[in-house]
């Protein structure tokens, strides 16, 4: 699909995006402790929205796709939250159900950026 | 003369006995022994007889005459001593004496020993003499080449460190104002435009010395595809045809006899050699016209690019094609690999590339090129492997990409500009929006998710302006609803992320060859 030229500035810049994922990963972490320490979530989670909202866009065209999938999954479940929240008044139990849910799939999502950032890259 | 005292005389016999070794032997006129006396011994005679034949106890006397007195040198005798021997006949009879010659002998082999070894060593000498002067020799032309090379990649050097300089310096400049002056936003769209030239520029003279360097360790594959020609001198007109009358010129295109619908050649360096050479043609001439003349003889491929630009000087013309050279006229601007790389991309295809000139009127190159006619259309064959070659599907069209992901505009970017296409590039629906009305480029991929106005947003104000050109909305979502309220915004078509890049190439061919609804 690629000329031979173009192929080269490819890998190059799958090889730059492999190293940015390191930076992703510490991003992500800061805006998940954000959430979790925020006495209002609702700014935190925008931000950590926005993130997953991107790298899923992102990792995929690079050959990531299980990163993409799990940042998608993120990003549906914050969207889930949030309508949940805005809709009505969560109770707690639901809450922290919902959060118990984000959190498993932010731990997956930490150590897939983890996994993606010392493998080799995709080819 | 007075006689020697007899004690004298007896000194010097004894002393001549003693050192000469006298031995005399008479013969008879039928050359027998008849008797001896002397150190017969010592000469090995010790079985010598009467009546022995002389021919055959002395060789040497083999084939003589003696007629008159004779001396023989240095004649060597049965045991390996040497004897200079005296042969004086008396009346019919003869005297052979024998004086002791082995030392002088001996003494005289080492002479000539010494000699033999002096004039073998004096040989070896010259041999190595020669040997050293012709290494001496081979090591300064080394020594120069070395040099001559290395003054050339120094004034590459030099000339890249200028020729970097310079583009980056603009696009710094324009930078620094963009960012520190927000007065300069009014003329935004022009530094852009500059900044673009010079990434561009930078970029070719990067891909040059790739080029070259792949070229010098032979990694450069040559991948022929089936080729429109009358197509890719359609593209090549585009391309140059604005650049000319910016400078006043004309470009024609001359299209000798009929060329063939479809050969097998590699497009994209043929290209590339040929907009070297036209885009030199240009920025070499300032006055009249610049021509690509394209024509097909006996399975060849013939193109020549003719200008009326200054010449080029005949010494240089020698020189024209090597690698960093300092043609005042070739390399004022660029690696100076340009025309070296077209050349040996052009010989590594099977064919040919010349140059002729005269000094004010012009120059001409010619490029000849062998390549397989093919039955069928370049078109068809191209559409069995749409995705084979980048050249495929090649249609030249500008896009705006508006994307605030820089890790996927990146990507998109090299997908479209690599497949022929010109890319601009908007971060938020605001920018997009004056970009399009100001450019109006011939395709949108527009992404809903935006900063400051979304695109959504921005879809509907450059529908109510009037933009009428097809708008991809670019969706996370995979949800119906959301992609139907892209449509709705006026959105022709929509494309999920993670964007395949396949995907995006078949939209953007589809889409700029008219397949789509008119809004």
């Amino acid at each position: 699909m690629l000329s031979e030229q173009a192929l080269l500035t490819y890998k190059h810049l799958q090889a730059t995006y492999r190293a940015s994922l390191k930076d992703k990963n510490t991003l992500l972490q800061g805006h998940w402790q954000e959430f979790e320490r925020s006495e209002h979530p609702a700014a935190a989670l925008k931000k950590l929205r926005l993130f997953v909202h991107r790298l899923a866009g992102s990792a995929a065209p690079y050959g990531y796709k299980n990163l993409s999938s799990i940042a998608r999954e993120v990003e549906i479940l914050i969207n889930e939250y949030t309508g949940a929240n805005s809709a009505h008044s969560l109770d707690e139990q639901m809450e922290a159900s919902i959060r118990e849910q984000l959190r498993n799939v932010v731990t997956r999502l930490i150590t897939a950026l983890d996994d993606a950032f010392f493998e080799q890259a995709p080819g | 003369m007075s006689a020697l005292p007899y004690k004298v005389a007896r000194r010097l016999r004894s002393l001549v006995t003693d050192r000469l070794k006298p031995f005399s032997v008479l013969l008879d006129p039928e050359l027998r022994v008849v008797t001896w006396s002397g150190d017969n011994n010592y000469y090995g005679f010790e079985d010598l007889n009467r009546g022995d034949k002389a021919w055959e106890r002395f060789p040497f006397l083999v084939d003589l005459q003696i007629t008159q007195p004779l001396q023989l040198a240095f004649v060597d005798v049965n045991n390996g001593r040497a004897a200079h021997i005296d042969i004086v006949p008396d009346t019919e009879y003869s005297y052979l004496i024998f004086m002791d010659a082995t030392e002088q002998r001996d003494r005289q082999r080492e002479l000539q020993q010494k000699a033999n070894e002096l004039s073998l060593l004096t040989y070896r000498q010259q041999g190595l003499m020669k040997e050293l002067r012709a290494a001496r020799d081979d090591l300064a032309v080394k020594r120069r080449q070395a040099e001559e090379a290395s003054q050339a990649k120094g004034r590459f050097i030099s000339g890249m460190s200028h020729e970097f300089r310079t583009p980056l310096t603009s696009i710094m400049g324009y930078v620094d104002l963009l960012t520190q002056r927000p007065e300069a936003w009014e003329g935004a769209l022009d530094y852009l435009a500059a900044i673009e030239r010079g990434a561009r520029h930078l970029l070719s003279l990067i891909e040059n010395v790739l080029d070259q360097a792949r070229l010098e360790v032979n990694e450069l594959v040559i991948s022929c595809v089936p080729t429109d020609l009358a197509r890719l001198a359609q593209d090549l007109l585009l391309i140059f045809e604005s650049l000319a009358t910016q400078k006043n010129l004309t470009f024609d295109l001359k299209l000798q006899g009929e060329l063939p619908q479809s050969v097998e050649l590699d497009s994209v360096r043929l290209r590339q050699v040929l907009i070297n050479l036209i885009g030199n043609a240009l920025k070499f001439t300032d006055t009249g016209d610049v021509s690509l003349e394209l024509g097909w003889y006996d399975n060849q491929l013939s193109a020549v690019i003719a200008d009326t630009g200054p010449g080029i000087p005949e010494p240089d013309l020698q020189r024209i094609f090597e690698p960093f050279q300092t043609i005042s006229q070739i390399s004022h601007e660029g690696a100076g690999l340009g025309l070296t790389i077209s050349k040996q991309l052009i010989e590594l295809m099977g064919g040919e590339l010349s140059v002729s000139s005269t000094l004010g009127r012009g120059s001409r190159f010619k490029v000849k090129l062998p390549a397989k006619q093919l039955s069928e259309p370049a078109f068809i064959a191209e559409a069995q492997t749409p995705w084979a070659t980048s050249d495929s599907g090649k249609q030249k069209g500008h896009i705006l990409l508006v994307e605030d992901n820089d890790d996927i505009i990146q990507l998109v970017e090299l997908f479209l500009t690599d497949a022929g296409y010109k890319l601009t590039v908007a971060k938020d629906g605001r920018q997009a929006v004056d970009l399009a009305l100001h450019r109006k480029p011939d395709l949108i991929f527009m992404d809903m998710n935006l900063p400051v106005t979304n695109g959504l947003v921005a879809t509907r104000e450059l529908r109510n302006a009037g933009f009428n050109r097809p708008i991809i909305a670019l969706t996370a979502s995979p949800s119906t609803a959301d992609k139907q309220q892209a449509l709705d915004a006026g959105c022709n078509e929509y494309l999920q992320k993670p964007i395949e890049m396949p995907r995006l190439l078949g939209i953007t061919r589809e889409f700029l060859q008219g397949n789509y609804h008119v809004v």
